[in-house]
């Protein structure tokens, strides 16, 4: 028992971690009395792999057997690998298991494709179901929905989930098409917009009807692959925008393309593009925290963001005319505007100033990002401010002083 | 005791109590402290140039009602917090935080360019952080009796403030998180936490002897998932230490020989 667990769990942990949504937050599902779990509040990240990935559930695959053969992906019908298939069984005892010691919120269940995509759909349920109705376990779990599933599985995973996705993965239709021909947009979005439908219907109801029972209280969530076809990021950060918004998807997570395969329609590239994946994080940042709208972040005519620097400082420097922005006067939304003033330090300003005016003393003590934000701001008591400011020296400038704190930019992110 | 009224230098008991004393102490005799020495700090040279105050639990009250009444519960709670910091500045930011308060019509708690308020902001937050990483690191292991144990050794005292958390979710186990550094821990047996302590480890001693079954097999698995769950490709031990820093890892399953 202990041995063929042991390597189901390996091989089914190693074919689902390239999903990188790791969310236990957003719920609102209580314990019941002589329930196990609890999944309201915050998430929790458990542990961090090598990687510095957050390890919040327990995600693993029920099969990597799979009947499609989409190139990107591992666990495709012509890839070598091995396979394996958890039980019913197996899945809910790991995971009241895990649970019970503290090392997870919840559970993650993704599949492969096996026979076809309602006899799958239906063994995740099952699992969801067991995990609910049979051992009041209460703690968070995150379906995956499998395109082209029936919409009565479908409202049944959302009657027993915290949270549901299903996977873009490709950012354009024609290459996701070119890639993977078994797949289309249609069969993604057919479940994500029955979801959407189901997710408001129930909290229509549940505010005139308050036993209305929870219906994915953690919304869905998708996930785009970044660089295995040619979409650039503009096209990748509008699709994002039109999903935020037309959607209602609570997060789009992107991943960087890992070559898992050497088919030849796709990039032989040996390392992820880990920067690139970084700066369109950042973006989605600032579109869902900062109230920047897609336009401000990327245009058609840009293509891609820039690699040296962050989105919200290119923003700054490409608009020059909107700054320095006065610190003790300015509204609340062009502070956030600062490069280098965060979501906390914009709150900290707008309260502070109301009871002295600020000046550097003050701002240095708040934890800014002082090295950047100096160059967009006035304040109380300045000494000089350069009345010509070029784009190209302040970039210059703040790229030389990063470097020499060494802090490399992409491991202060995420 | 207290013989010496002028100075602006004074000592405590080192209790919570205590401070709230020296507030009202600073009012009564309207004296401007400067610095509030620790009981068992070292004086040095002008040993005998300080006002050592009594702890009056009464007058304590009285400062602290003052604060609820103005701030609410909350507020109280969150200075008792900042209190168990064990930080060497605590108590004279604290005081200075608590006249502000005390002292403005104005709610003072937002006034960010004021280093006590910035100071309590940054405790709390610290303190905040802790608690949230002893809801993560916490790693239960089931005990032959089907007791669910775990040692912790945070950097700050936050057992009182973790209880709830594990309450809420685990209300069908037993359980139980001992802080070994600070030799005391919290219980539960289904119905309600109670304190406890131990001068010692009770459990390193006979650890083999009491686990269940199938304990080693969960152990084993989840050390089998944390590596299996990584992505080799994207390695950055740099990130992983900054999440997971080292102190932490004598207690996390995953980071255990096998």
């Amino acid at each position: 028992m202990n041995s063929k667990v042991q390597e189901k769990l390996s091989i089914l942990a190693d074919a689902a971690k390239y999903d990188v949504s790791c969310a236990s937050s957003g719920s609102k599902r209580k314990n019941k009395a002589g329930g196990l779990g609890n999944a309201t509040g915050m998430g929790i990240c458990h542990t961090y792999t090598e990687d510095g990935r957050c390890v919040s559930l327990l995600k693993i695959l029920l099969t990597n057997y799979c009947i499609f053969d989409c190139a990107y992906c591992i666990n495709r019908k012509s890839n070598d690998v091995k396979r394996a298939m958890f039980s019913v069984k197996e899945v809910v005892d790991l995971t009241i298991g895990f649970y019970r010691r503290n090392y997870i919120e919840g559970l993650f269940l993704s599949s492969g494709i096996f026979k076809d995509a309602d006899f799958t759909m239906e063994r995740l349920v099952r699992i969801a179901r067991d995990l609910r109705l049979e051992h009041n376990f209460n703690g968070y779990i995150h379906l995956k929905l499998i395109p082209g599933a029936s919409d009565e599985l479908v409202h049944e995973a959302g009657l027993y989930a915290d949270r549901l996705s299903v996977n873009i993965e490709i950012p354009s239709e024609k290459s996701l098409m070119a890639i993977a021909p078994e797949k289309n947009y249609k069969e993604v979005y057919e479940p994500m917009n029955y979801l959407k439908e189901a997710i408001q219907g129930y909290q229509k109801e549940k505010k005139i009807v308050k036993s209305t029972p929870l219906f994915a209280p953690g919304g869905q969530s998708t996930q785009l692959v970044i660089g295995a076809t040619p979409e650039n990021d503009f096209q990748v950060l509008q699709l994002a925008n039109s999903l935020y918004q037309s959607q209602n998807l609570k997060r789009v997570y992107y991943s960087g393309y890992i070559p898992v395969s050497q088919d030849n329609r796709l990039p032989a590239i040996s390392t992820p593009p880990l920067i690139r994946e970084n700066r369109i994080y950042q973006a989605d940042w600032l579109m869902r925290f900062y109230k920047f709208s897609v336009d401000e972040i990327i245009t058609k005519e840009q293509e891609h963001l820039d690699l040296d620097i962050d989105p919200k400082l290119a923003y700054a420097l490409r608009n020059l005319h909107l700054f320095p922005v006065d610190i003790n006067s300015a509204p609340y939304e062009m502070i956030l505007r600062v490069p280098g003033i965060g979501v906390k330090s914009a709150r900290m300003i707008v309260q502070a100033r109301r009871f002295k005016k600020l000046s550097d003393v003050h701002l240095r003590k708040m934890k800014m990002a002082w090295n950047r934000a100096k160059h967009f701001i006035t304040y109380q008591g300045q000494k000089k401010f350069n009345l010509n400011p070029q784009a190209e020296l302040i970039k210059n400038q703040i790229l030389f002083s990063s470097s020499q704190k060494s802090a490399s930019q992409l491991s202060l992110f995420r | 005791m207290s013989l010496v009224f002028n100075s602006n230098k004074v000592r405590y008991d080192g209790t919570f109590e205590g401070l709230l004393s020296v507030v009202f102490a600073s009012y009564e005799y309207k004296v401007d402290v400067v610095a509030i020495h620790e009981p068992n700090e070292q004086m040095g040279l002008f040993a005998n140039d300080f006002w050592q105050i009594n702890t009056d639990e009464s007058k304590a009250k009285r400062v602290l009602f003052a604060i609820q009444k103005k701030f609410g519960v909350k507020e109280c709670r969150a200075l008792y917090r900042v209190f168990l910091s064990e930080d060497s500045h605590r108590a004279i930011m604290l005081f200075r935080y608590i006249k502000r308060l005390i002292d403005h019509e104005k709610d003072y708690r937002k006034a960010y360019h004021l280093d006590e308020v910035i100071y309590v902001k940054e405790q709390l937050k610290k303190i905040r952080r802790e608690v949230h990483r002893m809801h993560a690191f916490v790693r239960f292991q089931q005990s032959r009796d089907d007791l669910y144990f775990s040692v912790i050794e945070p950097d700050f005292d936050v057992i009182p403030f973790i209880g709830n958390h594990f309450e809420k979710r685990y209300g069908d186990q037993r359980w139980l998180i001992f802080d070994k550094k600070r030799s005391y821990g919290i219980a539960f047996d289904l119905k309600s936490i109670a304190y406890f302590s131990w001068t010692d480890d009770v459990f390193g001693k006979q650890l083999k002897n009491i686990l269940a079954d199938s304990e080693e097999e969960y152990a084993s698995w989840w050390r089998s998932y944390f590596s299996a769950t990584n992505i080799k490709e994207r390695k950055n031990m740099k990130l992983h230490l900054r999440h997971v820093p080292k102190r932490y890892w004598k207690y996390l399953t995953e980071k255990q020989e096998h």
